[in-house]
């Protein structure tokens, strides 16, 4: 019972910061954001607090079914973006970021089921390691994807000459095309370490793993998408407003194997 | 004397007229003169490109006809005649300077160069003494306005011009972290100021072309031409050869030359036609009717933001009125002053107070060094946190260290708990090193390890803690010069120095001692519920002309004795102390003078003092009239010289 209370607490916190994020975005004073950064920090440090108390309670990292995987998603996205906001001078983003929190951490909050009973496999240390590290990468992957977003708004506004809200209230294309790409290497590497982990679980598992498994076909190609962009990047033509179409598409593919491939189509992975 | 605010807006939009130097223009006694003719108390003169603004404190026969006559005069217009002059009273001129002082022009436009040009004519009269406590307030209240309409709307942020648009385009598109490289096509005046300008910016690598760009010419190699090779980010078109069209094909070429990279680019030829849609990828295309459409936008929105300041504004002129018909024209935070020295203190604290920037006072005892220190924590964002006064010389060198850093327990005899120190305790606040030049060589690199990284380490631990206090320190000994005995570190003193103010000792602002007896005189009597309300001239004049040692706060006890030695309500020479009562005698003795060459000088000081009455020198300098008579005609004085 406590443990859902926290995870409301949470979602809460969450809605607490946005608010002020969104005062400060709308006020666009210098020092109103100071508040809505310390509320962030706030809710990121009681959501881990939260993970560690989730994790003791079921005596395993809380990564065994999607809604338990996406509250330490969400922490990892919060996180992620709280040591963003510490370097980059810029805050604005936060406006854009934390409603995703919000929605994905309700969702967790409405369906997480901490009593059912799991398949031995899922017990196994390396299996957590696995899907911590793939966790990891969506973080990087959803910081690139809200980046690439911003991007593309703000360079509408520049083309279309109808210099509005985002023209006044966000930094430079520059920067988002830098933070974004940032955030795709990290998230690669960190991605194909996790699939490398994942091969060697399969192995182990012997039978009952298939690479053939749709989830598994369905992450090789968030892989591929993303290792696209980089060399696409790399041979130039691809900067700017392609490359952060490319960075929507590979995050929107990679929530799709998540939430849907997985739940629909896999055997072996639920999620 | 009423508050006067006049304006002269040149009729053409860009007159072509050498730029007045102010400096030259106040100190030209011409001006003066004729400020001192009108019978000004203060005022100031603001003369920029297209702009001459006049405010004064006068008499309010000075009307629109005399400032067009003055103007004519100074020849500041040239040859041409001065129409059309716009006049503001009162109320309306306190709001005229509000909004010049801020470069909000009153044909509703932002001049900001305007706004530099009076802060310049500000200074200039502040340090001539032509601008008095009314002007300074008010310049106050202007830097104030100034930060408000910063901090809470995007009044400075609108371009309001086009090369303060392109500079914002390209900071929008390309950041400001990578040096990009342009392209200037073009070599008319306007293309070379925006060629300054843009060079100026120091991420940006401008690279000027002539402009024989011509149809027959494919641009794509004629850019590449340009830029010798190097890649291109921005390109500014400001004239071809031959009226010439850049069509959708061409660009498209250029793009994919340059492997499609970002490119911004500006057409700004001056055909005013529309843009054809040159949407291309990656590509940013301004023409100069898009620019202008921009800036049109801007000017509307600033025109919204304008009538959400009004408010402010009428408040700061009522305000403004009656601040200035009552008695606390003279005060700010809890310090009393109408001199020039002390206006100037005033609006230096005003103007640094927001930022966290140390600072460093300097003045002998008793002139209010602590009294700044806190109208400067008082007026920053930091007035709910802790203000700590540290006296850097009360205390032994050891005893002081660990007062300032704290220290943990164990780390010397006697320390039996952990104690945090007075740095953590103005965590957030401000902390006050009084004399800060008594301080030892050890504690100095400490002082400087916490300025410089914001360390602070507790005596005996080795844990680092980073703390957050503004620092301000105050000193009765010139530093500069114990940084050239070697008995302070020239470093520290540096990091201390970076804004300086420097109190004017009593004696120097002679002008203040009315005010500042008065504001004691009126303190302590109400303390000790005496009826001493006035100070007799007599007495007025030997506290003016005693010297003051102890500073002001010197004159706060002398005042305070009067108050209690009083009987009466005038307070006269008998109540002060015998020091002061000796002081004419002590100022004439400065240089080789026969005793009486002393008498002639001190019966003439006295007589000019009291406005050549007889019958009140005779009472003052205790002798008889027939005495008086005598001297007089001894030392050869008649009447009034």
């Amino acid at each position: 019972m406590i443990v859902r209370i926290e995870q409301w607490l949470v979602v809460a916190l969450y809605v607490v910061a946005f608010l002020a994020y969104a005062v400060a975005f709308r006020k666009e004073g210098k020092d109103s954001f100071t508040k809505a950064r310390w509320l962030l920090r706030g809710a990121v440090i009681t959501h881990l607090l939260h993970l560690v108390h989730l994790s003791i309670f079921l005596r395993r990292l809380p990564v065994t079914d999607v809604f338990e995987a996406m509250t330490l998603c969400v922490w990892f996205f919060a996180a992620t973006y709280v040591s963003l906001e510490w370097r980059v001078p810029e805050k604005a983003l936060g406006v854009f970021i934390l409603p995703v929190i919000i929605f994905l951490q309700s969702l967790s909050a409405l369906f997480l089921d901490y009593e059912r009973i799991l398949p031995p496999i899922l017990e196994d240390t390396i299996f957590e390691i696995h899907v911590f590290i793939m966790l990891l990468a969506y973080a990087a992957f959803a910081i690139s994807f809200i980046a690439s977003l911003l991007y593309l708004l703000l360079s509408r506004e520049l083309q279309g000459k109808q210099l509005g809200l985002f023209y006044r209230r966000l930094p430079s294309l520059e920067l988002f095309d830098t933070l974004s790409n940032r955030a795709v290497n990290i998230g690669l590497y960190i991605l194909t370490a996790g699939l490398l982990l994942a091969s060697y679980t399969g192995f182990r598992l012997g039978d009952q793993f298939s690479f053939l498994d749709p989830k598994v076909l369905a992450v090789v190609i968030t892989w591929l998408i993303y290792v696209l962009h980089i060399l696409f990047r790399k041979a130039s033509g691809w900067r700017g407003r392609r490359a952060a179409f490319l960075s929507l598409i590979g995050f929107s593919w990679s929530m799709f194997s998540f939430l849907i491939v997985s739940q629909l189509f896999s055997k072996v992975h639920q999620f | 004397m009423t508050l006067l605010g006049f304006t002269w807006q040149h009729p053409d939009q860009s007159p072509e007229r050498a730029p007045v130097d102010l400096k030259r223009l106040y100190h030209d006694s011409a001006l003066a003169k004729r400020m001192r003719e009108f019978d000004a108390d203060e005022w100031l003169l603001v003369a920029g490109e297209r702009v001459i603004q006049l405010f004064a404190v006068a008499p309010n026969e000075f009307s629109e006809r005399k400032f067009a006559q003055l103007v004519e005069k100074l020849e500041l217009v040239g040859a041409k005649k001065v129409e059309n002059v716009r006049g503001e009273y009162e109320h309306g001129a306190v709001r005229l300077f509000l909004q010049s002082a801020i470069g909000w022009m009153p044909d509703g436009t932002i001049n900001l160069e305007h706004a530099e040009k009076f802060r310049q004519a500000y200074t200039i009269a502040l340090e001539d003494g032509f601008c008095g406590a009314q002007f300074n307030r008010l310049f106050q209240r202007a830097v104030w306005v100034h930060e408000r309409l910063r901090l809470e709307t995007p009044f400075y942020q609108l371009a309001t011009g086009e090369i303060d648009l392109v500079v914002e385009l390209i900071g929008k598109i390309f950041g400001r972290q990578q040096s990009r490289s342009a392209l200037l096509v073009g070599q008319s005046p306007a293309a070379r100021a925006f060629a300054s300008r843009i060079s100026s910016l120091g991420f940006c690598h401008v690279m000027t072309a002539p402009s024989d760009l011509s149809q027959s010419e494919v641009p794509s190699k004629f850019f590449h031409r340009a830029a010798g090779g190097r890649h291109i980010d921005i390109v500014l078109l400001f004239e071809t050869s031959s009226p010439y069209d850049l069509s959708r094909a061409d660009l498209q070429k250029f793009m994919e030359s340059r492997g499609n990279a970002p490119l911004l680019f500006f057409d700004l030829r001056p055909s005013l036609a529309p843009a054809a849609s040159l949407k291309l990828y990656n590509l940013y295309f301004y023409n100069r009717a898009d620019l202008q459409q921009v800036l049109s936008r801007n000017r509307d929105e600033l025109k919204s933001i304008v009538s959400l300041a009004q408010p402010w504004l009428d408040k700061e002129a009522q305000d403004f009125i009656v601040w200035r018909d009552s008695d606390e024209r003279f005060h700010y935070g809890s310090m009393v002053g109408g001199s020039p020295q002390m206006l100037r203190v005033f609006e230096l604290i005003a103007r640094i107070a927001q930022n966290d920037i140390t600072v460093l006072i300097e003045g002998e005892s008793g002139t209010g060094k602590e009294l700044v220190a806190h109208a400067i924590h008082d007026s920053s964002g930091r007035t709910r946190r802790p203000f700590i006064v540290v006296n850097c010389g009360a205390m032994p060198e050891n005893l002081l260290e660990s007062e300032l850093f704290g220290h943990v327990r164990g780390a010397f005899t006697g320390a039996m708990n952990n104690k945090r120190g007075l740095f953590e305790e103005a965590n957030n606040g401000t902390i006050f090193l009084d004399e800060v030049g008594e301080t030892s060589p050890a504690l100095q690199v400490k002082l400087l390890r916490f300025l410089q990284h914001g360390e602070v380490k507790r005596v005996g631990s080795n844990e680092v803690q980073y703390l957050n206090a503004r620092v301000i320190a105050a000193t009765n000994r010139s530093l500069e010069k114990m940084v050239g005995e070697g008995s302070f570190r020239s470093d520290l003193f540096y990091r201390l120095n970076v804004i300086q103010i420097l109190m004017p000792p009593l004696r120097e602002r002679v002008d203040d001692i009315p005010l500042l007896a008065g504001h004691f005189l009126k303190k302590a009597a109400e303390k000790m519920k005496k009826p001493a309300r006035d100070i007799s001239p007599e007495a007025m004049s030997l506290l003016k002309n005693y010297p003051w040692p102890g500073n002001v706060r010197e004159l706060e006890n002398v005042m305070e004795r009067a108050a209690a030695l009083t009987v009466g309500t005038m307070i006269t020479p008998t109540d002060l102390p015998s020091q002061v009562q000796d002081s004419e005698i002590v100022t004439s003795c400065n240089g080789q003078m026969t005793l009486k060459e002393v008498e002639r000088r001190h019966i003439l000081d006295t007589l000019k003092s009291l406005d050549w009455n007889y019958d009140q020198a005779c009472r003052a300098l205790g002798i008889g009239r027939t005495t008086l008579w005598r001297k007089l005609k001894e030392y050869q004085v008649s009447g009034e010289e």
